[in-house]
C-alpha cells in the first residue's frame, strides 16, 4: 500500500541561485536585501532587525515565564549568541522600545580558559576584553572562573562582584591556584573528548546553579541558539541523554528545582545571529575554536552538512526535540542526578535495558564485585540524614547510584572519580544516606497513596 | 587592469589564514571573468596555510562558513556564480564554534 514516490520525499530545495539576484525584500519591498533566512526568503536590513526583535520579545510573551521587575541572571560567554542576546536585552529594555521587557538583568561571565587550554597570560588578556565589553553595557556584572566549581566554599562566599574594569578584577579570576589544579586533574582523567567536552558541559552548569543560588536570582538566560541546540539534542542522544531531551531542549529548563534556565535565543539560527552582528555593528569575542571533537563535533559536522542541502533540517531537529519527553509520572522527580541535577532516569523496570546492561556488566566482570554488608549499627547523632557515620569519601558504586544514565556513562570514562567536585560527592552521599535511612525506617513510614 | 578586493576573515576562519584577519589582494585579470568560485580556488592555493578541508569542501565553502559580499548574504548575489567587481569587500564568518 505505501505509494511514497521518490519525488514526494524531497525537501523544498533552494531555488536555483540565479532566480535570486535582484529580489526585493519579502515585507516591504525594498530593493536593498540584505539577507536571505528560513529557505528563500530575502529581507533588507529593517525588516531583518524587526523580525529578530520580534522573535526574540515574543518567545518571552508566549511563555509568561519572568514576571515584571524581576531579575534575571544574563550568561554571557563572550560568544556571537551571548553578544547578540545581550544586545537584544539591551534594545529591549531600552526607552525607546515599544513594549519594554520588564526584566532587570545581572550579567555574569565564566571564564572557562582552563576548559581549552590556555595559558594565564592568554585568560588574562581575554578575560579584560570580555569584561571591558560587558561593562560598557552599563548593567551589573559578575564574573566567575570555572574552577571555582571545585570550590568546597558555600555557594554564597565565592561571589566576586565586578563593577568596574580594574587590573585586578580579571586578575582575581586566575587566582584559584589549588582549584585550577584540581580541575586540571579531572580534566585529564577524562579519557575521551566526548566526555570530557560532556563534563565540562555539566561543571559550567553546576557553576550558573551555584552562582544564581548565591545571588538569590532564580532565572538564568543562556544563549543556545537553534543551530547549537540541534546538534546538542543528536549527541545527547547518543550519550545516553535521551531521558532529558525535554530539559535540553526546552525554552525553560525546570530540572533544578531552585533555578530554571531560559533560552530566549532558541528560535535563532547561527546564520540568522552573525548577521544580526554585522547589520549592528557588534564585535564578538571570539570563542577558541577547537576543531571538531568527540561526538559532538561529529554530530556537528552531519547536521551542518545537512543543513547546507536542506535548509530545513536544523528546525526540524529541534522542533521534534522539543516534543520528545519522558512523562512525569515515569520518573521520581524528588531523585535528581548529583551531577547534571536532571531526574534520575534509571529507576526503570527489571527488564530494562539497563538493567539489562548492568547485567551483562556483573556477569562479565566474574565474581570481583563481592557483595558488601552493610551492617553498621551505629547511634545517628540526629542530624537525620546519616551523615554522621558516614566516611567523607564516596565509594564509586555509591557515586554511580546518584547518577543518571548519561553521567554514569560519562564517569566510565573517568579514570579517578575522587576528583569530581567536592560538592557531587556529598550530593551523593546525601542520596545514599537518605535511601539507607529510608530503608531502616520503612515500616514506621505511612504511605501517602493520594498523593498522586 | 587588475581586480582589487578587501577579504576579511573572522569568527575562527582567520586560524586558517595565519590568524590574519584582513587580506588585500589583487587578482590578474585573465580571458574569463573572475566569479567566487574562482575566488575560492585562488584563496586554497595561495591563502591558505594548513587543513583546506576546514575552510574549503565539495568546491564551495564548508557548511557553517557565512559568505557576506558588501556586507550582503552571498545567497542573493548567486553564491558562487557571482562575478566579482573591482574594490569588492568579501567576508568569510565561521560559525563553527562553541558558545
Amino acid at each position: 500500500m505505501c505509494s511514497i514516490q521518490e519525488g514526494e520525499l524531497l525537501q523544498p530545495k533552494r531555488q536555483p541561485s540565479s532566480s535570486l539576484r535582484d529580489r526585493k525584500c519579502m515585507k516591504c519591498s525594498n530593493e536593498e536585501t540584505v539577507v536571505i533566512i528560513r529557505i528563500n526568503d530575502a529581507f533588507c536590513k529593517d525588516c531583518f532587525l524587526q523580525y529578530c526583535t520580534h522573535k526574540f520579545r515574543s518567545a518571552f510573551g508566549k511563555s509568561r515565564l519572568i514576571r515584571d521587575k524581576e531579575q534575571v541572571l544574563v550568561a554571557h560567554s563572550g560568544g556571537p549568541a551571548s553578544c547578540a542576546m545581550l544586545h537584544l536585552i539591551q534594545e529591549g529594555t531600552s526607552r525607546r522600545a515599544h513594549k519594554k521587557l520588564r526584566f532587570s538583568s545581572v550579567l555574569v561571565f565564566i571564564d572557562d580558559g582552563v576548559f581549552h587550554g590556555l595559558t594565564l597570560v592568554e585568560r588574562k588578556a581575554r578575560n579584560a576584553q570580555v569584561l571591558k565589553q560587558l561593562i560598557s553595557s552599563g548593567l551589573d556584572v559578575h564574573a566567575y572562573a570555572i574552577e571555582q566549581v571545585m570550590s568546597t566554599t558555600s555557594s554564597a562566599s565565592l561571589g566576586l562582584p565586578v563593577q568596574a574594569v580594574s587590573a585586578d578584577s580579571f586578575e582575581i579570576l586566575c587566582s584559584f591556584d589549588s582549584e585550577c589544579k584540581q580541575l586540571e586533574a579531572l580534566l585529564a582523567a577524562t579519557t575521551s573528548d566526548t566526555s570530557r567536552q560532556s563534563l565540562q558541559h555539566v561543571l559550567r552548569q553546576r557553576l550558573l546553579i551555584q552562582v544564581a543560588n548565591g545571588m538569590g536570582i532564580n532565572k538564568v538566560l543562556l544563549g543556545n541558539s537553534t543551530t547549537s541546540l540541534a546538534v546538542q539534542m543528536m549527541s545527547n542522544v547518543a550519550q545516553g541523554r535521551g531521558a532529558h531531551l525535554l530539559y535540553d531542549m526546552s525554552f525553560a529548563d525546570l530540572r533544578s528545582t531552585s533555578v530554571t534556565f531560559v533560552r530566549p535565543m532558541r528560535e535563532f539560527t547561527t546564520h540568522e545571529i552573525e548577521h544580526y552582528l554585522l547589520l549592528n555593528q557588534l564585535g564578538t569575542i571570539d570563542v577558541i575554536s577547537t576543531g571538531p571533537k568527540g561526538l559532538e563535533g561529529l554530530t556537528s559536522d552531519f547536521v551542518l552538512g545537512l543543513q547546507a542541502d536542506f535548509p530545513n533540517t536544523v528546525s526540524t531537529i529541534m522542533r521534534t526535540g522539543e516534543k520528545i519527553g519522558v512523562s512525569h509520572s515515569e520518573i521520581d522527580i524528588d531523585l535528581c542526578c548529583s551531577l547534571c541535577q536532571a531526574p534520575l532516569d534509571t529507576d526503570v523496570g527489571p527488564s530494562s535495558a539497563l538493567a539489562a546492561t548492568q547485567f551483562s556488566e556483573v556477569v562479565s566482570r566474574g565474581n570481583r564485585q563481592s557483595s558488601r554488608c552493610s551492617s553498621e549499627a551505629t547511634e545517628c547523632c540526629g542530624q537525620g540524614d546519616g551523615s554522621c557515620q558516614s566516611s567523607t569519601r564516596c565509594e564509586l558504586p555509591d557515586l554511580r547510584r546518584s547518577l543518571c544514565y548519561g553521567c554514569r556513562l560519562m564517569c566510565k570514562d573517568l579514570k579517578d572519580t575522587s576528583l569530581l567536585p567536592a560538592s557531587v560527592q556529598s550530593n551523593a552521599l546525601q542520596v545514599k544516606n537518605r535511601a539507607e535511612m529510608r530503608a531502616s525506617i520503612q515500616n514506621f513510614l505511612i504511605e501517602d497513596d493520594d498523593a498522586k | 587592469m587588475s581586480l582589487n578586493l578587501k577579504l576579511e576573515f573572522s569568527g575562527g576562519a582567520e586560524l586558517l589564514v595565519n590568524k590574519v584577519k584582513n587580506h588585500d589582494i589583487t587578482l590578474p585579470i585573465s580571458s574569463k571573468l573572475w566569479t567566487l568560485r574562482g575566488l575560492l580556488d585562488w584563496i586554497k592555493d595561495n591563502l591558505l596555510a594548513e587543513r583546506p578541508e576546514l575552510f574549503i569542501q565539495g568546491g564551495s565553502v564548508r557548511p557553517g562558513i557565512l559568505v557576506l559580499v558588501n556586507d550582503a548574504d552571498w545567497e542573493l548575489l548567486g553564491e558562487l556564480e557571482y562575478e566579482l567587481q573591482d574594490n569588492d569587500h568579501i567576508v568569510f564568518i565561521s560559525t563553527l564554534h562553541g558558545g
